[in-house]
């Protein structure tokens, strides 16, 4: 047994343990941290896939920002903490059902068909493919092959930004 | 002779309408300016009569100007026998309409001054134009005065009226345009072609078009110009727009409008497919024969005059088309001589029924009655008018009907004398409307006292009707003046027909294929 | 490569022009905007109006020779300078529209509502250029982002507020499924500008007919079909339409209707035309992509999207709303030359946008300016409206005649050429389909003259209604333009055919 292949079943556990405590918690404040903690351990199998970029977005954005904003809003509305989450089977339920059902055979397909690939095939294969979820490539192909839809991404965020505050401002300041 | 003679009668008119409407300084200037305007148009026309050599069964006072070069497109116009009558039709009955209209318009005059002078352009577009995209053109800008025309100065129901015509007209014309279109295309296929509207060009290259595909456009073609005539079934817009339309519109609509369809008909249905034309030959008389009949049937039960004449132009027109596609110099001849012969006679039926609206603000039969004593010379006009439209010999419906029934019995195409017998009987029962309706209306005694207190034409109605009567009557005694004048253009038309029938034109059959 | 940043940089003048005016404009609403000032609003309008001036003076002097910027971001060719030209002059209109616009001006954040125009314009250019399948996303994310606040801009009516939350939600949708069709595009190719997926796909490399690629190659195109369908609200995409033109400020249901759907179409006939062209067996367009008729696939998008539009129009009061369904049909009817893509039929389709520019925004300013002045855009108050605003009434017929398509105005010159493109390529019965929808259309544009002219006014109220001598002199530059093109359009077809000049590669 590899060090990679321990660090994998441990960020593996790690990561659908807290998500079904997040599903599972009455809280919201907790289920909030341990869906923190879900993309954390995710974080984690990103950088053992040579993905370091992704890594770090996945905690600056959705841990950091998002999920900051998330327990923001929990807080804020201040929720009554034993709310019941348990729900009836409803009809929309089955649906849900039916696309849970409808993902998990997806994935087994996924992982069936590439059940041959391991990191050390991937990296006979194509050394190239390691080095592309790296800081240091994302940063070259975003400043030069990419750099104008980098510059226009910027634009766009300012009119977003702008233009959400103008639709939130209230008619008289 | 006066050079572009065409080009100014076709334009004059527009430039009068833009005089009304620039100079609306009042009522009667816009009422002047128009008369002013069609009877100068009228006199111009006249050069345009005696200056054809009917002798040249070729395009005569052709213009012709490059217009759009990336689509081959001309403003090429010229006249042969049989549009040029039809022009002269059209400048001869505009200023009787505007002059009709004088008093019985009161609202917005100079905007329906313009409106007719307008239409007046645009129908002798449809008549000369030599281009199809330009003749097109021309044909869909009928649309827009007539609308107004109807819908601004029409009776109660005016609005129905007005959307009935617009899309029946519209839907026809716009299967026309694919059919345009699709024929330039064509052209374009043959070696050495190019996009085409010029009609002289396609001429030649229409016929060899594959009998599949030109039964296709002919249909197209022919299912506008149906509904424009209006032929059984396609007539039912024809008596909501004669019955809300005001006088003038309806003497147009009558007189010159209706005839752009059997027009259209012979010009591009019988000369571009001469093939197709031989294959739906017989359909098309049999529509003509029913449309004689109903037409006749169902003016027969009308409690309104107006609704009356406007059922029995469903039946003259159901001749016309039977003239036309027995396909024989004679019955063609008949044909062209009866639409205007129906011009004139249905548009003095229409001008008589607007004047005694006019007096009595009704057109029902059983108001009226004893009028010819009250008003003998209404009377008499309306006598002769009335006998015209039977066909009594003497006055030109005999000669037009007696032409169409002849040719239809000469011919190869149709090649059966019952289309004759039946279309025949249609002369009968046209006696008996009119005449119950002539005597109901004119003899008896008056059933409403309002009767008494009619008074009779004043000189302008008079003035209106008697260069009409003129025309009945000479047509009626002399139509050689006349049918001199289109013998050699119909003859051409004949003749392209007679020998695709014989098989000596070069065409593709579907078989071939 | 940062040399082909500077070799690219003067070629790209218009675009950095825009893209500045959109930052000094929204600069200068920062300094001079505030509380209770009314003309800044109109200073800003101002700048965005200079800066488009700007633009549309440095466009002649590109050199249109046909080319890539910035590696294979952006595209430049005549076909794009030509949407360009109808973005950015719409652009200007539509300032000059909102300028006057009562619904604009009682607003507290006109400045900010300019920039928006700026932004929009902006986004607009890049998507006629766009040719890689980043820049297609984000040019189109930033026109549908600033269209968004445009849309809801009139906060005080409820129905704004409506119109902005749907666009949201339905472009949200559609963009992030074209996103994900594009992704499996990326994943399949292995490149995301459009000529290297046009020469991997063409080359027949990645995909097997036999193979589940081939599905998903299908599945990618028609999910980035969607997100274009969206952009110019094609059936069944079009929801959003109707609500968000009615809500929306007439001038920029105006801008909506006229250059973004230009602008959509850019972006697709670019993509549609370059990416799945197969120049190695010399099938041509659409080549790379056997086994599905896609002519039919769009036939079919076109005879709904038209049909559904002009169906569904017969019924509307609102003339706002009614427009908004016209533009649902008339989209329908230039898909009609994408189904083509010959010469023949883009060539049709550009003369239509030039066309339907100049008929659609006088219509919409006429409702604009008649709405200003009585306050309502419901059919039944421009009863009497004929006789009432002569000048007023006479345009707006001018341009629903032109609308329907009947001689002799520009929109039947518009109609003539796409039926002749359509025909050309033996598609009759599209043909037939399309003039049966023009008499459909008929009957509703028919509504509004007759209630202008053949009906009373509703209270009996004939009083004439005035209107400003500038709103009559731009009415009149709108009726020109629908004349001039009727009668003499040659001009017209020879830059179009000019201008239909693609790059391939």
């Amino acid at each position: 047994m590899s060090s990679e292949l321990i660090v994998f079943l441990i960020l593996a556990a790690v990561g659908v343990l807290s998500g079904i405590l997040m599903i599972t918690r009455p809280n919201p404040v907790n289920s909030a941290l341990f869906l923190i903690l879900n993309f954390m351990a995710l974080a984690g199998l990103y950088i053992t896939l040579h993905a370091q970029f992704v890594a770090i977005i996945q905690i600056l954005v959705y841990a950091g920002a998002i999920m900051v904003l998330v327990l923001f809003v929990i807080m804020l509305l201040n929720l009554e903490d034993e709310e019941p989450l348990r729900e009836q089977m409803s009809k929309r339920h089955y649906g849900s059902l039916l696309v849970a059902l409808l993902a998990l055979v997806l994935i087994v397909q996924v992982i069936g068909w590439n059940s041959g690939g391991t990191l050390e095939t991937m990296r006979e294969q194509s050394p190239h493919a390691l080095r592309i979820g790296t800081v240091e490539h994302i940063g070259s192909v975003l400043f030069t092959e990419h750099v104008y839809p980098f510059e226009l991404t910027s634009i766009l965020l300012l009119a977003a930004i702008v233009g959400a505050i103008v639709m939130a401002k209230k008619r008289f300041p | 002779m006066i050079p572009h003679v065409l080009n100014v009668v076709l334009f004059l008119p527009l430039i009068g309408a833009a005089a009304v409407m620039l100079a609306r300084r009042s009522d009667s200037a816009a009422r002047w300016t128009g008369v002013v305007f069609s009877l100068l148009t009228f006199v111009l026309s006249l050069e345009l009569f005696f200056g054809y050599d009917a002798n040249n069964p070729a395009m005569q006072f052709v213009e012709k100007v490059s217009w759009i070069p990336a689509l081959n497109v001309s403003y090429h116009v010229g006249l042969d026998g049989i549009s040029m009558l039809l022009v002269v039709l059209t400048t001869f009955i505009t200023p009787i309409v505007l002059i009709s209209s004088w008093s019985s318009i009161t609202k917005n005059v100079p905007l329906y001054i313009a409106m007719m002078l307008i239409l007046e352009t645009a129908m002798i577009g449809v008549f000369s134009s030599l281009d199809i995209f330009l003749f097109y053109v021309f044909w869909e800008m009928i649309l827009i005065p007539m609308y107004f025309i109807i819908g601004i100065w029409g009776g109660k129901n005016r609005i129905y009226a007005t959307v009935k015509f617009f899309i029946y007209t519209m839907v026809g014309s716009l299967l026309m345009l694919i059919a345009i279109i699709w024929l330039g295309y064509y052209a374009s296929t043959m070696p050495g072609g190019e996009f085409t509207t010029d009609i002289t060009m396609l001429f030649d290259i229409a016929p060899t078009i594959p009998l599949g595909i030109q039964g296709w456009m002919f249909a197209a073609f022919a299912l506008s110009f149906l509904i424009k005539v209006p032929a059984f079934p396609l007539h039912t817009w024809l008596p909501d727009a004669h019955v809300e339309a005001p006088t003038g519109g309806s003497v147009i609509l009558a007189g010159v409008l209706l005839k752009m369809g059997t027009y259209g008909l012979i010009r591009f249905n019988l000369q571009l497919f001469p093939q197709a034309s031989l294959e739906f030959a017989s359909f098309l008389s049999v529509l003509g024969v029913v449309g004689i009949i109903y037409g006749a049937l169902v003016s027969m039960v009308q409690k309104d005059v107006k609704k009356l004449v406007a059922y029995s132009s469903v039946s003259h027109m159901g001749f016309i088309l039977l003239g036309l596609f027995g396909v024989t110099v004679t019955g063609l001849q008949g044909g062209l001589i009866q639409m205007v012969n129906h011009g004139l006679s249905t548009g003095a039926l229409f001008l008589i029924v607007g004047m005694i609206y006019d007096r009595r603000h009704t057109r029902m039969i059983e108001e009226f009655g004893g009028l010819a004593r009250q008003i003998p010379i209404f009377a008499t006009f309306f006598m002769i008018v009335t006998l015209s439209s039977i066909g009594l010999p003497g006055l030109n419906g005999f000669v037009g009907e007696f032409l169409i029934l002849l040719g239809s019995f000469q011919s190869d195409v149709l090649g059966s004398p019952w289309y004759v017998v039946f279309a025949a009987s249609g002369v009968v029962f046209a006696a008996v409307y009119m005449l119950w309706m002539y005597q109901r209306v004119v003899f008896g005694v008056s059933r409403n006292p309002e009767n008494e207190k009619l008074s009779d034409l004043s000189i302008r109605e008079i003035g209106l009707l008697l260069p009409v009567v003129l025309f009945i009557v000479w047509i009626g005694v002399y139509p050689s003046t006349f049918l001199d004048k289109t013998e050699s253009s119909v003859q051409r038309v004949v003749e392209k027909l007679e020998k695709v029938q014989r098989g000596e034109y070069l065409t593709t059959s579907v078989s071939e294929q | 490569m940062i040399e082909i940043i500077f070799e690219s940089i003067p070629s790209f003048w218009p675009e950095i022009t825009l893209s500045l005016t959109f930052v000094i404009s929204m600069i200068v609403e920062f300094i001079v905007g505030g509380k209770g000032k009314k003309s800044t609003g109109m200073t800003t309008g101002l700048i965005v109006l200079l800066g488009f001036t700007v633009t549309i003076l440095q466009m002649p002097f590109q050199d249109l020779e046909p080319r890539l910027l910035f590696g294979t971001m952006i595209t430049l060719d005549p076909f794009a300078a030509f949407f360009k030209y109808l973005i950015v002059a719409a652009g200007i209109i539509v300032i000059v529209f909102s300028m006057q616009s009562h619904e604009v001006r009682r607003q507290e954040t006109v400045g900010e509502f300019f920039c928006f125009i700026a932004a929009m314009t902006f986004g607009m250019f890049l998507m006629a250029g766009a040719s890689n399948l980043l820049m297609i996303y984000l040019s189109i994310e930033l026109v549908s982002l600033s269209s968004y606040i445009l849309a809801g801009f009139s906060k005080k009516l409820k129905r704004s507020g409506e119109a902005a939350l749907k666009y949201v939600l339905f472009g949200g949708a559609a963009s992030g499924v074209m996103l994900y069709g594009m992704s499996l595009l990326y994943g399949l190719t292995g490149a995301l500008d459009i000529y290297s997926i046009q020469s991997t796909l063409a080359a027949g490399m990645v995909v097997d007919v036999h193979d589940w690629s081939f599905v998903v190659l299908m599945l990618s195109i028609i999910m980035i079909l969607v997100g274009f369908g969206y952009k110019i609200s094609a059936v069944p995409f079009h929801f959003w339409t109707p609500d968000v033109y009615e809500g929306a400020p007439v001038s920029v249901t105006a801008y909506l209707s006229v250059a973004s759907k230009a602008a959509g179409f850019a972006v697709m006939v670019r993509f549609f035309y370059v990416a799945f062209f197969d120049s190695v067996l010399d099938l041509g367009k659409w080549g790379s992509l056997p086994l599905v008729d896609w002519n039919m696939i769009i036939a079919l998008l076109s005879v709904l999207t038209m049909t559904l539009g002009n169906v569904v129009a017969i019924w509307q009061d609102n003339l706002k709303r009614m427009l908004a369904y016209s533009s649902i049909a008339h989209a329908g009817y230039i898909m009609m030359g994408l189904v083509v893509m010959s010469d023949l039929g883009l060539t049709a389709m550009l003369a239509y946008f030039v066309i339907y520019f100049f008929m659609n925004l006088g219509a919409f300013y006429i409702v604009m300016s008649v709405a200003d002045r009585i306050g309502s855009e419901h059919i039944d108050d421009y009863r009497g409206l004929g006789k009432r605003a002569p000048v007023i009434g006479v345009g707006f017929s001018i341009f629903l005649v032109s609308l329907t398509g009947l001689p002799p105005l520009a929109g039947f010159i518009g109609k003539w050429m796409l039926f002749s493109a359509v025909i050309e390529a033996h598609y009759i019965w599209l043909a037939v389909i399309g003039v049966l929808n023009s008499a459909i259309s008929l009957y509703y544009y028919a509504r509004v003259f007759r209630n202008m002219y053949l009906r009373e006014p509703l209270n009996g109220d004939e009083s004439p209604i005035t209107f400003s001598p500038l709103v009559i002199v731009i009415t009149i530059l709108f009726i020109i333009p629908n004349i001039i093109f009727g009668v003499y359009f040659g001009p017209l077809i020879s830059y179009a055919q000019r201008s239909v000049e693609l790059f391939l590669q």
